[in-house]
């Protein structure tokens, strides 16, 4: 259930962080600013949507069951998403 | 004698904007028994049963779960001893059986139960509802929790599936699970249920002895003609 959650928050995440970053680009911003902003609130955003994506369709009673922290999962899914950044910085 | 092996509801309080729903509700669970929940549509059951789950908090009162008093929602620590199928059901519809059932740490002898043998590699979503709901009974009681509630478990199930349930929930209650279930039709519930509540002007009403002649005698339901 855990890869199924951080699937969804990486699709949703991704979505945001597209979004957030091709907008700005064509304003001929620096790059490397707004794509580090882009993971930030893509990752924050992305895990706001997902939360209540999953309230929307009562999927938290599982998690409940199985006894998973949503705030400690949805920590460690925005620090993994950040680290896609750090590992990506040097291609940028 | 006061027994602290139990799962107690006590003087809970609930109510939405001019309506209120629950005053002052108590109810006892009691590992080893089907315990049933009897009441009409918006007597508020879903309700007691997910503030019982810390899903929803209470105005006041408390839940005592094997003496351990808790007064917040706190559901990690509720789901320590609880598990909960709520009404609608929670099972993600993009998900493969099989997938589902890996992900639950000791259901792994559900792949030799017939019905699931043949579903493991198709959707959640492209079972039918009665399908869903067994499966969804049955990794809950394939948890390591000794109380179970389960809301409105037989709600538009085939009665063939509802007797597999039925027969599966007795099982479960021997082994020592405390089972506290709701639901409208009376008729399967009193066939399982070893004691009951009527949830009725916002209190529970505790049910001696048979559960359908109790409701017959306080007019819940309609005496049969001779």
């Amino acid at each position: 259930m855990i890869v199924y959650l951080a699937r969804k928050y990486f699709i949703h995440s991704i979505i945001f962080l597209i979004a957030l970053t091709i907008f700005p680009i064509g304003f001929f911003d620096d790059v490397t600013y707004i794509i580090s902003r882009g993971f930030f609130w893509g990752g924050l955003f992305g895990g706001i949507y997902t939360y209540y994506d999953f309230k929307k369709r009562n999927i938290w009673p599982l998690y409940d069951n199985l006894r998973y922290s949503k705030a400690l999962l949805f920590t460690g899914l925005f620090m993994c998403f950040q680290l896609i950044f750090f590992i990506l910085m040097p291609l940028i | 004698m006061k027994q602290t092996t139990s799962l107690i509801l006590d003087s809970i309080f609930f109510e939405v904007p001019d309506l209120k729903i629950l005053s002052g509700a108590y109810l006892q669970l009691l590992p080893g028994e089907i315990t049933a929940i009897i009441g009409r549509n918006g007597a508020g059951k879903s309700t007691l049963l997910k503030i019982a789950a810390g899903q929803q908090s209470a105005i006041s009162g408390i839940t005592i779960v094997d003496g351990i008093r808790i007064y917040k929602k706190s559901p990690k620590q509720r789901f320590k001893k609880i598990g909960y199928l709520p009404q609608e059901s929670m099972l993600p519809p993009d998900i493969t059986v099989h997938r589902l059932i890996k992900s639950f740490p000791s259901a792994s002898y559900l792949f030799d139960e017939s019905f699931l043998k043949t579903h493991s590699s198709k959707k959640v979503g492209e079972l039918s509802g009665g399908e869903k709901r067994l499966l969804e009974v049955l990794l809950l009681l394939s948890l390591d929790r000794k109380y179970i509630l389960l809301d409105e478990p037989f709600t538009g199930v085939e009665p063939y599936i509802i007797n597999q349930m039925v027969q599966i929930l007795v099982e479960e209650a021997k082994k020592g699970k405390g089972i506290l279930l709701t639901d409208h039709l009376h008729r399967y519930v009193s066939q399982v249920a070893t004691k009951g509540y009527l949830l009725h002007n916002q209190q529970c009403y505790k049910l001696e002895g048979d559960i359908a002649s109790e409701l017959k005698k306080m007019g819940y339901i309609k005496q049969s003609k001779m």
